[in-house]
């Protein structure tokens, strides 16, 4: 994404954006081309792990 | 997601991506004080958006969903006041809904944000778009007046 310097937000800002969202859009890229689904979602705080 | 998405069936090709997108608003140069001075003013959006990446973890077990069901259905039922719930539903009914659904869920791998929020504008004009906004009163105005106010580039200067 494209962000000069005096539209960057603060980290916290970023997280409180995150933890207040209430539906956003997930897309992949598969064989078929971009997939794009808009879904309600949440966002979960864990300790730093890796994906199974 | 539904079940009949197909999107959960497709192998991913790198990182998935969630666009998570805040307020926004048009911006009017007519509050822009410097638009009497010289009119080299132009319209613009203002917005809060982040695009999140990681990996994509499909979730096909009841248990997991349910509880993510649980979690969205409490969240946004909360502020109704007779705030419905998951267990209102008859069980079995409960277990068939759950199986129409998978969950999906994308480990954090990393984050852009971008707020645009009148911060290159001079005082002047971040404080017109405030006063706008918060007379405009469209949709998102009011929450957009917030966010400029909040990252206001000038806030505790002289």
């Amino acid at each position: 994404m494209y962000v000069p310097k005096h539209f960057a937000p603060p980290e916290q800002a970023v997280r409180d954006l995150l933890a207040h969202q209430e539906a956003s859009d997930l897309i992949t890229m598969t064989p078929r081309g971009l997939l794009a689904t808009l879904l309600p979602s949440n966002t979960t705080r864990t300790p730093a792990r890796t994906a199974p | 997601m539904a079940r009949g998405n197909d999107q959960w069936r497709e192998p991913v090709q790198g990182e998935a991506m969630v666009i998570v997108r805040g307020p926004e608003a048009y911006i009017t140069p007519s509050w822009y004080a410097t638009k009497a001075e010289h009119h080299r003013v132009v319209p613009t959006w203002n917005y809060m958006t982040a695009h999140v990446y990681g990996q994509l973890v499909v979730h096909d077990d009841a248990a997991w969903i349910e509880a993510q069901i649980r979690r969205l259905a409490d969240r946004h039922e909360a502020g109704h006041e007779e705030p419905w719930s998951v267990d209102q539903a008859p069980a079995d009914f409960v277990r068939r809904q759950l199986r129409a659904v998978v969950g999906v869920e994308v480990v954090i791998s990393r984050v852009e944000a971008k707020f645009k929020l009148s911060q290159n504008q001079p005082r002047e004009n971040v404080e017109g778009v405030i006063a706008g906004l918060e007379a405009r009163g469209r949709a998102d105005d009011s929450a957009v007046a917030a966010a400029v106010r909040a990252h206001d580039p000038y806030a505790g200067r002289p």
